[in-house]
């Protein structure tokens, strides 16, 4: 299967598309919250709508590889909202409604 | 029924075109035999005629060659023919001079015709001819061998039986028509009762009223096939009517339980004052479950729009196997996190004709179902294979497997396999996965046995079949 990499603090991650294309997603809307829904559609297009629950997987498994290893952790949950990838460190209380992508 | 700005109907038209037939074919008939009898009449005539003739010349033959015998002779003939015939009878020497004329020739001389005269013919001469001007008579004028006779007779008396015959008929005619107009009528009303019966019948019917069926007589005729035809379709309106009433009771059900508990939740916190962040959990708690309404929402919209089948813009040709591979890339940390293993066979590079989204979501419920109900530890298997012009589409899986009395209800709504309940989901995977296989002229099979596993498979007609109609 093709792979993609990215590179956090010189270290080489393998991506699968769909991983790639996600990060891309989450990076354009950096510091903007987004919802799982708007993840499903517009990561996996339609015919996922009804398994938005499933997102979190995807994000989990996402995590594992640029967060893990690494400080400061990026991705961040919001919970019940969605996520959004930020360098802030900040508690989650400060976050405030749904971004809207550009 | 019959107000005079409705439309004529079908009834009176029947009864009109009827009569008009009949009109034509009637005036045809009694035209005909008019003219047959108008020339029996006239050939009666003639012979009355040649018979007076040929008596007339044998006397002249036998007789003694006296005018006063021949006078005497021909006084007799006249007086003892039929008054109403207004018989006449000249006699001429062969040069043309008459010897002697009674009955309606006395007086109003009638011309011999020149042929008969020069005895250029043999056979009689007949013609018609008007005596005092009065009516026309029927002139016979033959030669003799010692003189010329001349026979008349009244054509007065044919005539009035032919006038009598045509009077009786134009008389006769409009009675006629009026009769059959009202029988033409009356006709067309007994045949057409069952389509008033219909016409009640349909008035009646509601969504709410489909129990209602159109008397059937059991003759099999024409009215009877149309309503045995409406009373299957009214059957049908019927069995989609109760699908649909079901559906909706049964998801107005499933609704109600997740949201009488976002209600209890939303109760509980508004008894007292919180903290904001005790407010953020709980709206946080009630948007995960909000979504997992949405989903269900979803599903059963998705489920509603299979059913009235592919919307031929959306209709493309979509690849088998990238197909499989995106969702199988979806459901790949799924399956992960269940500790299942996700593997695919190779599969034939065929092409489906249907809509990409729905068929996205096919293969992608059936994944979830068969990873849902494996345990950690087994393998769900993709398999695909041709078979004919169908390609054959194979969810294979280790799971906990679907006892026989199961395996039809799996396909119902809102079905959860036995004890697993806990299991979450709509309840309307499998549904809405055959109902999509159903709208691409598909098929879904499921083949388990309890503590082995389940395989689905999907049966899609390949390239550019449509679906059979509905």
């Amino acid at each position: 299967m093709q792979r993609h990499t990215v590179h956090r603090a010189g270290k080489a991650i393998e991506l699968t598309p769909k991983e790639f294309t996600l990060l891309e997603y989450l990076l354009r809307n950096a510091g903007h919250v987004v919802s799982r829904t708007m993840i499903t559609e517009k990561v996996w297009g339609y015919g996922f709508e009804t398994y938005s629950n499933l997102i979190d997987v995807h994000m989990n498994h996402l995590r594992r590889k640029i967060d893990r290893d690494f400080e400061p952790k990026l991705l961040h949950t919001v919970k019940g909202v969605g996520y959004v990838l930020d360098q802030r460190n900040a508690p989650r209380e400060e976050r405030e409604g749904i971004g809207r992508p550009a | 029924m019959a107000s005079a700005r409705a439309p004529l109907s079908i009834q009176t038209k029947w009864a009109v075109r009827y009569t008009a037939a009949l009109l034509v074919s009637i005036s045809i008939f009694a035209f005909y035999v008019y003219a047959r009898i108008d020339r029996n009449l006239e050939q009666d005539a003639r012979l009355v005629l040649e018979l007076q003739a040929q008596e007339l010349v044998q006397e002249l033959a036998d007789g003694t060659g006296s005018t006063e015998g021949l006078t005497e002779y021909v006084e007799r003939h006249v007086a003892s023919a039929e008054p109403g015939v207004m018989l006449g009878i000249a006699v001429y020497d062969l040069a043309g001079n008459l010897l002697v004329a009674r009955g309606s020739l006395q007086g109003h001389g009638v011309d011999v015709p020149r042929e008969v005269l020069r005895g250029g013919r043999n056979t009689p001469a007949v013609y018609k001819a008007e005596l005092g001007g009065r009516a026309s008579y029927l002139v016979l004028a033959t030669r003799a061998p010692n003189g010329i006779v001349q026979v008349a007779v009244s054509q007065h008396r044919f005539e009035e039986r032919a006038r009598h015959l045509a009077w009786v008929m134009v008389l006769a005619l409009p009675l006629l028509l009026l009769l059959t107009l009202g029988t033409g009528w009356l006709l067309a009303r007994g045949s057409l009762r069952p389509i008033a019966q219909i016409t009640a019948t349909a008035r009646r019917i509601t969504g709410a009223n489909l129990d209602e069926r159109i008397p059937t007589t059991g003759s099999g005729d024409e009215l009877d096939q149309l309503a045995a035809t409406l009373n299957d379709m009214i059957a049908r309106l019927r069995e989609s009517m109760e699908r649909m009433r079901q559906f909706s009771a049964d998801a107005a059900h499933e609704l109600r339980t997740p949201l009488a508990a976002l209600r209890s939740q939303i109760e509980v916190t508004l008894e007292k004052e919180r903290t904001p962040s005790e407010y953020r959990g709980v709206l946080s708690g009630l948007l995960e479950e909000v979504e997992t309404l949405g989903d269900a929402v979803h599903a059963m919209l998705r489920l509603a729009s299979s059913e009235a089948g592919i919307d031929p813009t959306r209709r493309a040709s979509v690849a088998l196997v990238p197909l499989l591979d995106e969702v199988m890339d979806f459901f790949e940390p799924v399956a992960d996190e269940h500790e299942v293993e996700l593997r695919r066979t190779s599969c034939p590079e065929v092409s489906i004709s249907g809509d990409p989204t729905w068929l996205h979501q096919l293969f992608a419920n059936l994944l979830h179902n068969a990873i849902k109900y494996t345990p950690a530890g087994g393998r769900v298997t993709i398999e695909a294979a041709l078979h004919g012009g169908r390609i054959a589409v194979r969810v294979r899986d280790t799971g906990v497997g679907i006892p026989k009395s199961e395996q039809e209800r799996v396909f119902a709504r809102f079905h959860r396999t036995g004890a697993r309940q806990e299991v979450p989901g709509s309840g309307l995977g499998l549904p809405i996965a055959r109902e999509i296989a159903r709208a691409h002229g598909g098929s879904i099979e499921l083949e388990s046995t309890p503590g082995v596993g389940s395989t689905f498979t999907v049966w899609l007609p390949l390239g550019d079949h449509g679906p059979p109609a509905p």
